[in-house]
């Protein structure tokens, strides 16, 4: 990505260190609030199943690396037929937490587990079934670790000084590797490593909400911003219909069939019925504290929905007026927030993509590390080892 | 020493005089297993509402099909949105929301989940490992 406009103003920077300081304060205090061999990894896994409504909610907000920059592309290359692709999302609060919530709450209580291995072993009974269920989640989790890890440090990398880069190829002897990119992973991994390895499952979630939060305030930040530059929607819809044909405008998209009303059906499917089993959400659902914070976590989480996706549809739908014709539709955001505000408020907002991968990062972390602690080697190789 | 409850073939009943096999309660004797079954059955029943609403809705007036070509006159813009989109699911996100405020905030039963047992799994892994 062409990172003019970016690196030659150290705002973005400045507000990405401080995001970073920010989480990794939030793990050392974590970490004191963990401290205590009784029980701990009850609270290094769980946070002591203590989580309030608000936390349950903004960290099974599913935000991910994709909500920031990978969506955004998608509705200013197919407009206004995404916001039907993300539409369950109203729904999907709801069904993933709903269903499934009390349930879960209740028999890892029941049970004692603390991971999903446990609770899928001592449910049912079935040591196989648990080493499987770790098997799995430990495999897949792994796997959508890497896009993860590639979206942070991709973000690292717009933002840090050109002339960064040309250090570190100079000392390194040059070659073809890309080293504003290998630093924005190392920085990225670090970071995320530190904080999640050191504060546990509550630097996650605490991390999480303060992510969220500088999430939904980018996007409530860009939206009067690119209301106003466009023109309004109906002016940037028509534009867009200019540029990329009447789908723009209706299904099944601009360009091509991006949404046939079957995968439409297929989506409302995914988002809302098949989230029940991400292991992530269902982490939280064996962390909250009682049955009327999942409850109003639902609440919340479908309110914090509204106000991130229906701006962000609006936002990029607008993004066609405001910058047409633009070749690499993945830039849309970061170019975006560089052409609407200010440095300052533009190393903010990119933030929130930012954040959004730390956070996925660090709960798919936290249930690889449980799997491997709990259900690896204190299941099967040191049973009587110390908590701590 | 297992704390997991026997589970029947039907999720959401226990064949007529059957016990249960563990010292939990009987699932239809559970409060959390009943309202949790109550409450699965309207958000789901409302999700499926949802879902064909919206897909049919959006189908049928914001869908180009073969012999119904749309154009910028079909748009038809409310507040700036295209008239299919306004109706086909920023309308029913709005009244989802209200719908969720109602059922989480008033519906849904607040259930006692029971003691978290934890400690004693924990011991159970040990007690294997110094057994074993």
């Amino acid at each position: 990505m062409d990172s003019s406009g970016l690196s030659d103003h150290p705002g973005p920077l400045l507000a990405l260190l401080l995001f970073t300081l920010v989480s990794l304060a939030l793990g050392v205090v974590a970490n004191l609030t963990t401290g205590g061999k009784v029980g701990f990894l009850r609270k290094y896994f769980l946070g002591n199943r203590s989580l309030g409504a608000f936390a349950v909610a903004l960290t099974a907000a599913v935000m991910s690396g994709g909500t920031f920059m990978g969506f955004p592309s998608l509705v200013y290359s197919f407009g206004w037929v995404v916001g039907l692709w993300i539409a369950s999302y109203m729904v999907a609060p709801l069904t993933v937490l709903g269903v499934l919530g009390k349930r879960i709450g209740q028999l890892s209580r029941r049970t004692g587990a603390i991971t999903l291995p446990d609770l899928f072993r001592e449910r049912y009974g079935s040591p196989v079934l648990g080493f499987l269920t770790s098997l799995l989640i430990m495999f897949f989790l792994t796997v959508n670790l890497i896009p993860q890890f590639k979206a942070g440090a991709l973000i690292m990398k717009i933002v840090l000084p050109a002339n960064a880069s040309t250090l570190f190829t100079t000392a390194g002897g040059g070659g073809s590797t890309d080293a504003a990119y290998l630093i924005g992973l190392a920085i990225f991994t670090a970071t995320v490593v530190a904080y999640t390895a050191y504060g546990g499952f509550l630097a996650a979630i605490w991390t999480d909400v303060f992510q969220s939060l500088v999430m939904a305030l980018g996007v409530l930040i860009l939206f009067p911003l690119a209301m106003a530059a466009s023109g309004g929607l109906a002016h940037a819809t028509l534009t867009g219909m200019d540029q990329a044909g009447p789908g723009f405008a209706f299904g099944p998209g601009a360009g091509r069939d991006f949404h046939p009303i079957g995968l439409a059906v297929s989506f409302f499917v995914m988002w809302a019925i098949t989230g029940m089993g991400q292991p992530s959400t269902m982490v939280r659902l064996m962390a909250f504290r009682d049955s009327r914070t999942l409850r109003y976590s639902i609440l919340y989480l479908t309110l914090y929905n509204a106000l991130i996706y229906i701006p962000l549809i609006f936002i990029f739908v607008a993004a066609r007026s405001i910058l047409p014709g633009l070749s690499e539709s993945d830039e849309i955001m970061p170019r975006l927030v560089i052409k609407l505000a200010n440095p300052h408020v533009a190393g903010l907002i990119l933030a929130a993509p930012y954040g959004a991968v730390m956070s996925t990062v660090s709960g798919f972390l936290l249930i690889v590390a449980s799997g491997l602690v709990r259900d690896v080697y204190q299941r099967f190789l040191r049973p009587t080892a110390t908590e701590r | 020493m297992s704390r997991a409850e026997t589970p029947p073939s039907d999720p959401c009943r226990v064949a007529e005089g059957q016990a249960p096999r563990s010292p939990v309660p009987g699932r239809r004797d559970d409060p959390v297993f009943v309202h949790a079954c109550r409450e699965a059955i309207i958000i789901l029943s409302f999700w499926l509402a949802v879902t064909v609403y919206c897909c049919a809705y959006s189908y049928f007036f914001g869908y180009i099909r073969p012999g119904r070509p749309l154009g910028p006159d079909d748009v038809r813009p409310i507040l700036g949105i295209p008239s299919w989109a306004f109706w086909g699911f920023v309308v029913p996100w709005l009244l989802c929301a209200l719908f969720t405020v109602w059922f989480a905030g008033f519906y849904m039963a607040d259930d006692d989940l029971g003691d978290d047992r934890a400690g004693e799994l924990d011991a159970d892994i040990r007690q294997g490992g110094a057994d074993g």
